[in-house]
């Protein structure tokens, strides 16, 4: 199943919100590129595929 | 000047738990899988988090991999005078394997400078369940974002085990970082394979195996020999907080129990607060679990529900903010407890590299 993520910018701070849910769990995390899940993100809008190792 | 040295750091090969240890010589957190803040028990799904700290990945095959947490019968453990409590499982059965399967579990070590341009050793003590298969042990050195490209090595040789568990030891000499720009993120990788085909660089002599592997003791030091087993912190609640800079669980398993305090910002935007128990190593990701009513804000004259909730922007390493603004009805101001009303409800937070 793709992942469909959403992204939200808080006017407050400027920062943007990243979510998506999977499997009954709701996964929210912010702009910061030493999230592996923001890089996973920044992959995902870039069309790349998820890494799996190599 | 001269000066004794009291505490030596080396010990000879077989590596038993005895003194003397050196604090912080195992870069390997959780190296004895006593910490399982994610209840990991058994799983099938590539990239999941196991033990804490520890993940497993591959690819290039259809079906045919678990990897299960498993428990030591008392006097069983591999290392005598270390009564250890799991131990971790991998079982290959493999389908739609190919030249380019593989297979392998590993941990990320924060900052590619550790042991960068240094002689080190990494150890563990495996068996399997049958035949004579192979391991092969690879390191990763990652830049991070925004760093230069990875590095890739043989760490060392592929080592054939056997169904008794042993202690293996790999040595190498980590390629230096002169001239790497490193970004943010970065870390030191070591994958155990047990599975690689032809075409997986230049670990494919591992090959193709159907087998059961089992492992425990891992350890990452300085040096060439492989000394006595530590964790890297030496007490099981310095693994704990070692392990939670990474990954925290909050809540879990348990229906109405309290969570945090909250209050209303606005009539529709609901937040729940709390301090982490360790700083992490960044802002994490929230992972909530999502269902009818799961999270109940317990405020007067009467409660209100949400299934879930958001990480806030303001949230930081160290205190986590967390919003719902799509259920939550009430008035601003005044502050109130917020509960779990599900025992599937959960918050965990995600720092890991």
């Amino acid at each position: 199943m793709t992942r469909q993520y959403i992204a939200v910018t808080d006017e407050n701070t400027g920062r943007t919100i990243i979510s998506y849910e999977e499997n009954g769990f709701k996964y929210s995390f912010l702009d910061d590129p030493a999230n592996s899940d923001y890089q996973a993100y920044l992959r995902w809008l870039n069309g790349e595929e998820e890494q799996k190792g190599m | 000047m001269s000066r004794s040295r009291n505490v030596a750091d080396t010990q000879d090969n077989n590596g038993g738990a005895v003194p003397p240890f050196a604090a912080g010589k195992n870069k390997i957190i959780n190296g004895d899988f006593s910490i399982n803040q994610r209840a990991f028990t058994s799983t099938t799904s590539i990239s999941t988090y196991l033990y804490d700290r520890f993940t497993w990945s591959g690819g290039s095959f259809s079906s045919g991999a678990t990897v299960s947490a498993q428990t030591f019968t008392p006097g069983t453990a591999p290392v005598s005078g270390y009564e250890s409590t799991n131990y971790l499982r991998m079982v290959t059965a493999l389908v739609g394997a190919g030249t380019s399967t593989q297979i392998y579990f590993l941990q990320r070590i924060e900052d590619v400078r550790t042991f960068a341009g240094q002689t080190m050793t990494v150890s563990f003590w495996a068996k399997a369940n049958s035949g004579t298969p192979n391991l092969g042990l690879r390191f990763n050195q990652n830049f991070g974002s925004g760093g230069s490209s990875s590095v890739f090595g043989l760490t060392g040789a592929v080592t054939a085990i056997s169904t008794s568990w042993v202690r293996y030891s790999f040595t190498v000499t980590l390629p230096s970082i002169s001239g790497k720009t490193i970004g943010t993120g970065s870390y030191l990788e070591f994958r155990i394979y047990i599975v690689a085909g032809s075409a997986v660089g230049d670990v494919g002599a591992v090959g193709l195996q159907d087998n059961t592997f089992d492992f425990w003791g891992v350890q990452a030091e300085a040096g060439s020999v492989a000394t006595a087993f530590q964790t890297a912190t030496g007490t099981l609640a310095g693994e704990l907080a070692a392990c939670q800079r990474y990954y925290y669980l909050h809540a879990s398993t348990l229906s109405n129990r309290a969570i945090g305090m909250g209050c209303y910002v606005s009539s529709t935007s609901a937040v729940l607060g709390f301090n982490l128990p360790v700083t992490m190593r960044v802002t994490p990701t929230a992972t909530v679990a999502s269902g009818t009513d799961y999270y109940k804000l317990d405020k007067t004259p009467t409660e209100d529900w949400v299934n879930d909730f958001s990480l806030a922007t303001t949230s930081s390493n160290r205190y986590v903010l967390l919003f719902n603004n799509t259920q939550a009805s009430g008035t601003a101001g005044g502050a109130f407890p917020v509960f779990t009303d599900n025992a599937s409800a959960s918050i965990a937070l995600s720092a890991e590299l």
